[in-house]
């Protein structure tokens, strides 16, 4: 079959993605090979699944600014977590990270409430508030 | 302090890992032989579990089992802490280890890890890295995911370690004390095809193993029907992504097995193994051939040529061809 067709080794390269691969040939040896020449491994469905969730991600900020949506959905979504989850990762309990990620009450959050779910996620107050994706 | 610890770039994080360290103390041995005898294969498929927005697929041990599993079987004497209370003590008891010469595996979370770019940077709690030297503030660290070793501040790696949200790795580390110069491999290798076998295929639970295997390929047939368009095709890139890319790359663990199954032949002359090593690397071209035509499938978006009824039943096929494989593997006399 044609494999070049999804696979596209120059800009894999140039992001530094190479990894050990180890390969198998018809005699039934197996050797270690640097690079991603066997499969559309981080080419093409990696390439879908960021502009699936750069689209996705864009989205949302979207809603935020049209004032339907909350800044902590965006961050929750940027982490493919479930409310448990990120409720863990920001160390508060789950029906407060529920309540606040409710518009309505997350217009009335006091700044150093939502200084600190910035603080959590290891990011400034402004990169919270703007909504940095994997993409800017 | 920076203990001289050979670097080497591994596909899969625990198993380099593993396989460093006890290279260190004098056991020369390879990657896929730790990943081998640490029974490191398996299939999972946990629909009910979220992962990414799509189902789990996982196709190695629970974290922390292969190191454990490899160190067992080769009766070497380890130190294993598995979680602490305090952060302040457990950097004082790495610096102690950093101190003895003694290079540290420890189970981080890569959100904190800073020198991944940002795609990796996930909330993903289960990454392997070895420490092996500390000057001023900024530990040496071994990443078995890059070329080239890394820097990582102390607050950082605090951070990294005490790492929140699901799972966390509370601190864990491990290192290696003492190891047995000439170990049975023999009766270590033994144990770990059969530890596989009974793990593929004598757990009679519909998830995991190859009944995992074949309940995902039964699911599959029904993706189209039961989710919209986009959830359907976005299952199925998660799936493919974790075959390729999750982990070591190429058709999900199981070319470095075979390459564990040839090294073991090889070591014993043991003719059984050579086929079986050359099987599993037919199985593992499968996969590859799976992964590949679902790549296609996505891109053209065209049910003429695969579509999810064929390539569930490649699945099918899959689950059938591992079942026989890891059934007859099981009955391996050494």
């Amino acid at each position: 079959m044609e494999r070049e067709e999804i696979y596209d080794k120059e800009k894999i390269e140039a992001d530094n993605l190479m990894e050990p691969i180890y390969r198998h040939d018809q005699n039934g040896n197996y050797s270690l090979g640097i690079g991603y020449d066997y499969l559309p491994k981080d080419d093409l469905m990696c390439h879908e699944f960021w502009k699936i969730t750069n689209e996705k991600l864009g989205r949302i900020r979207q809603e935020v600014r049209d004032g339907k949506s909350t800044p902590l959905l965006f961050f929750m979504e940027k982490y493919f977590l479930d409310p448990f989850a990120f409720s863990k990762f920001l160390g508060i309990s789950v029906l407060r990270l529920k309540r606040h990620m409710k518009p309505s009450v997350y217009a009335r959050l006091k700044p150093h409430v939502i200084q600190k779910y910035a603080d959590a996620l290891e990011i400034t107050l402004d990169e919270f508030i703007a909504m940095k994706g994997f993409d800017a | 302090m920076i203990i001289d610890y050979e670097h080497k770039h591994s596909g899969h994080c625990e198993s380099g890992a593993t396989a460093g360290l006890l290279k260190h103390n004098g056991l020369e041995i390879s990657e896929p032989m730790a990943f081998g005898i640490g029974s490191g294969l398996y299939f999972t498929y946990m629909p009910f579990i979220k992962a990414q927005d799509a189902p789990l697929f996982a196709f190695r041990i629970r974290p922390g089992m292969v190191f454990r599993n490899t160190t067992r079987r080769l009766n070497v004497k380890t130190g294993i802490f598995k979680k602490f209370s305090d952060p302040g003590k457990a950097m004082m008891l790495l610096d102690d280890n950093l101190e003895k010469k003694i290079p540290t595996g420890l189970q981080v979370g890569m959100y904190h890890l800073k020198y991944f770019p940002a795609g990796y940077q996930l909330p993903y709690n289960f990454h392997n890295i070895v420490v092996f030297g500390k000057e001023n503030d900024t530990y040496h660290i071994s990443e078995p995911n890059r070329e080239t070793t890394q820097l990582l501040t102390s607050e950082d790696l605090k951070k990294a370690r005490f790492a929140r949200g699901m799972f966390g790795p509370k601190g864990k580390m491990y290192y290696v004390l003492e190891v047995n110069q000439e170990p049975d491999y023999r009766k270590a290798i033994r144990e770990a095809i059969k530890n596989t076998s009974f793990k593929m295929t004598k757990q009679r639970f519909p998830f995991i193993g190859v009944y995992g295997i074949k309940k995902l390929s039964k699911d599959m047939k029904n993706w189209p029907k039961k989710y919209p368009d986009e959830k359907a095709m976005f299952y199925l890139l998660q799936f493919v992504r974790s075959i390729e890319e999750f982990g070591t790359g190429g058709a999900g663990y199981r070319y470095m097995y075979g390459a564990f199954l040839k090294e073991a032949a090889d070591l014993f002359k043991h003719d059984g193994l050579h086929s079986d090593a050359f099987r599993m690397g037919e199985i593992a071209d499968l996969w590859r051939d799976f992964s590949y035509r679902s790549a296609r499938f996505f891109k053209s978006r065209d049910d003429s040529g695969d579509n999810f009824l064929t390539l569930s039943d490649i699945l099918m096929e899959i689950g059938n061809s591992e079942e026989k494989f890891f059934k007859e593997i099981g009955k391996t006399r050494l």
